[in-house]
């Protein structure tokens, strides 16, 4: 009985996520949709931030899920493909071939707004072998097994955001991404670059909490918003009231 | 230095004198409606006595506990609720308003030669959030009161079952009080001063109170936040400051002290503003080193803000950010000794008239000098750490808030009395008022330095039998204290009442503020001055009670 919890338990280790912050995913050679060797290094340093998903093709439930869910938060996000963030899909099942990643690719891409301008290699879908794949797995910290008895992958739902020089950022979890929580990711990993002033002014009000791994209302930072502005309107005027007297000679 | 002719005749005694301020409408409502900066002033002058004596009535009681170890008169809850009550209310309703909003706001248009303040119903509305803010307080204490001590600090604070609530909320309204009157006094300052009054001839009273402004902008809603957020976390489950529900208790600490470390240079700036106006006017000399007093006045309020982290040694701050902290805090002790020099080359060679004022510069003197020593000592992380939470941190604060601050409330009180109300108070009963005073509040606080060496911990009801005999000592001295308050109490209201009428100027000072009538009338001058010189200038000789108009 307790052989049976612990190797239940053991199972249950073997898949989870083991974030490998600021590290860079191993640099393997994967197949793209067009059928082209490519090298992981070059599609993840790409000079804005990369949103990295592991699925597999023909995964019953999680996988579609996890990849609609961050469609649709990229969709809520307003985040513009190609001119904003890059994004990547590499498949951890070395039976799926180029033409399955060129059929999700057309499919996914589709439901996709705000990428107008987008081209198909601003979201590369990539399959590879085995050691590749393994290779990748383990930089990014992805641990799934293969599960014989019911003949699938059990796997995390994760997203992984990298930085415009191909570090890991941040990780988002669940299949149901805050549209909020991933564009300040997204903010946050492109250190400033993409978004609006007004997402770096948020971005400084929230903070991404690992133990409920969501961001949070930050309130040190909101704190410091609001002395920094208090500190700013008594500045302003006394200034204009130290300028009115030396206008007037009076000082 | 001009008046005009109106002004000079009837200072002079040619001319009938307008109706004073005090003349001008004598009903309740002409009061409680009133724009007059002078009225406001003096109603926040009685509200803050008022407190004061409430204050010191816990403090008493206290005290009386103290006399014996364990149970003995009151109850450990009643004992940590009365400490509470002794420190918001000395604090927040007595010590902050209490020069800035009733001498700030009865001298400060005068000084600079201006007829009222620059937005006379805003000066009203902060009296009134001052009432409305003391009132909830009151309220609450009725209620039961709180048991967190004047601090507050969570996670305590967050689940006590006593009355937190309506506490916060008080000194949450009392905060705004603090913001508006500092608003309006730097708005005033710079845009009412009288012709020719340039930056520096302005009275080293107004320098104090327009530092003191910035602070109260500037510190004061950090608190407010503060507090709502205790509030919130109390009433709505917040996890902000409680760490059982994900917050930091440390953040509170942070907070707390960034607005009420700064909160004691409130207190402490106009004392010192009333101090370098009084030195110069009971020396008969020139003021020594005006630049120096105003600058290091400013200088105080900028590195007041960057010494927070000296109360949160042992708070599990770094090492680095003690040292830094604690050098940052010397740096007052310069401030402050800059000043203290410059006072007593100001005293130096002068013709001293040893008057009751005067009696409370050289009481200011002592505790500022002998606080301020025991505060750098208290700045070193290493001393810091065996003092922590003793009565010799408590000793300390009491020397500088209650000591120094107080010696110039009450040196500004009797200065300045005969300019408010017309009225001469007794002289002797002043003398004999101030030297129990300052007997007795050396004799409740030394005590208390040497408790806290001997590991004394505040706020404590129960104490070892050994410390009998300094706590008795203590008590003793607060029993002499409270005699000499009410010496004043008593004397004050005789001489306001039934007291001799006072000369114009008795004290021949040549401060700005006795350029006008006093008691002044409504709006203060007819014309306004013309300011050609320096505030405090002696050099010309005149005898004592001619006002120095050209």
């Amino acid at each position: 009985m307790t052989a049976a919890l612990l190797a239940i338990l053991l199972a249950q280790a073997e898949v989870d996520v083991v974030e490998k912050l600021g590290e860079r995913p191993a640099d393997a050679v994967f197949i793209d949709a067009q059928a082209n060797r490519v090298s992981l290094r070059q599609l993840t340093a790409r000079g804005k931030p990369v949103l990295l998903t592991l699925v597999y093709f023909d995964c019953p439930m999680l996988c579609s899920l996890v990849q609609k869910g961050v469609i649709k938060a990229l969709n809520e996000s307003g985040l513009r493909l190609g001119a904003d963030y890059h994004g990547l899909t590499v498949s951890f099942s070395p039976r799926d071939t180029a033409k399955e990643a060129q059929l999700r690719q057309g499919g996914y891409l589709q439901t996709l707004a705000n990428a107008e301008r987008a081209a198909p290699t601003d979201w590369p879908f990539l399959t590879g072998g085995e050691t590749a794949i393994r290779a990748l797995a383990d930089s990014v910290g992805f641990h799934y097994r293969w599960d014989a008895e019911s003949q699938q992958f059990e796997h995390p739902a994760v997203s992984v955001i990298l930085g415009p020089d191909g570090t890991i950022s941040r990780y988002l979890y669940g299949i149901e991404l805050s549209p909020r929580d991933l564009r300040l990711a997204m903010v946050e990993a492109s250190q400033g670059k993409v978004g609006t002033a007004l997402d770096r002014v948020i971005l400084r009000c929230f903070k991404y909490d690992p133990a409920s791994r969501k961001y949070h209302f930050y309130l040190m930072g909101a704190l410091r918003l609001g002395s920094g502005a208090a500190a700013l309107a008594l500045l302003v005027m006394l200034g204009a009231l130290w300028r009115r007297e030396l206008r007037k000679g009076s000082a | 230095m001009r008046l005009s002719e109106a002004d000079s005749a009837r200072l002079a005694g040619a001319l009938p004198q307008a109706p004073t301020y005090l003349q001008d409408g004598t009903t309740v409502l002409s009061w409680l409606n009133t724009r007059d900066h002078k009225r406001v002033g003096v109603m926040f002058l009685a509200s803050v006595i008022f407190f004061f004596f409430i204050g010191g009535i816990f403090a008493l009681a206290l005290r009386m506990k103290l006399l014996q170890p364990g149970p003995y008169l009151i109850d450990a809850v009643s004992y940590n609720r009365l400490f509470t009550l002794h420190g918001v209310v000395m604090i927040f309703l007595f010590l902050i308003p209490s020069i800035p909003s009733a001498f700030g706001n009865f001298v400060l248009p005068l000084m600079i030669g201006a007829r009222d303040v620059a937005f006379p119903r805003l000066n009203l509305a902060s009296f009134y959030l001052y009432l409305a803010g003391a009132a909830i307080t009151i309220w609450g204490m009725l209620q039961g009161g709180a048991d967190t001590g004047w601090t507050f600090y969570t996670p305590y604070s967050s689940t006590t079952p006593t009355q937190v609530l309506p506490i916060l909320l008080g000194v949450f309204v009392v905060g705004f009080s603090s913001i508006l009157t500092g608003l309006n006094f730097i708005v005033t300052v710079h845009t009412l001063r009288a012709p020719g009054m340039t930056w520096m001839r302005i009275p080293l009273f107004v320098w104090g109170i327009y530092a003191t402004s910035i602070i109260q902008i500037l510190a004061t809603p950090v608190l407010g936040i503060t507090v709502l957020i205790v509030a919130v976390e109390r009433f709505a489950g917040f996890g902000m400051f409680d760490p059982a529900r994900g917050g930091d208790p440390v953040l509170f600490q942070h907070m707390f002290w960034f607005y009420s470390h700064p909160a004691v240079y409130i207190m402490i700036l106009p004392a010192m503003g009333v101090i370098s106006e009084t030195v110069s006017a009971f020396s008969r000399k020139n003021t020594f080193g005006y630049k120096a007093i105003a600058m290091s006045s400013l200088g105080i309020a900028f590195v007041g803000f960057f010494t927070w982290g000296h109360h949160m040694f042992v708070a599990g701050q770094s090492t680095f950010n003690a040292g830094a902290f604690g050098i940052l805090s010397m740096f007052v002790g310069v401030f402050t000794a800059i000043k203290v020099f410059n006072w007593v080359g100001t005293m130096y060679r002068g013709a001293i008239a040893f008057k009751t004022p005067f009696a409370y510069i050289c009481g200011f003197l002592y505790f500022i000098v002998f606080g301020g020593m025991t505060g750098v000592a208290l700045a070193t992380t290493s001393l810091d750490i065996h003092w922590h939470d003793t009565y010799f941190v408590v000793a300390h604060f009491h020397f500088i808030m209650v000591g120094a601050s107080v010696m110039g409330f009450l040196a500004a009180l009797h200065y300045w009395f005969p300019k408010m109300f017309g009225k001469t108070y007794p002289e002797g009963w002043g003398l004999v008022a101030a030297s129990l005073i300052i007997l007795g509040f050396n004799a409740t606080f030394i005590p208390q330095f040497l408790l806290g060496n001997y590991g004394m911990p505040r706020r404590y009801y129960q104490y070892p039998e050994h410390f009998q005999a300094l706590h008795v000592a203590s008590t003793a001295g607060g029993t002499l204290l409270g005699f000499g308050f009410l010496i004043i109490l008593i004397y004050l209201t005789i001489a306001l009442i039934w007291g001799q009428r006072s000369e114009s100027n008795p004290w021949g000072s040549k401060g700005f503020e006795w350029l006008s009538a006093s008691p002044p009338p409504t709006h203060n001058f007819d014309e306004l001055p013309t300011i050609t010189q320096m505030p405090h200038d002696y050099r010309t000789h005149e005898p004592p009670g001619v006002l120095h108009v050209a």
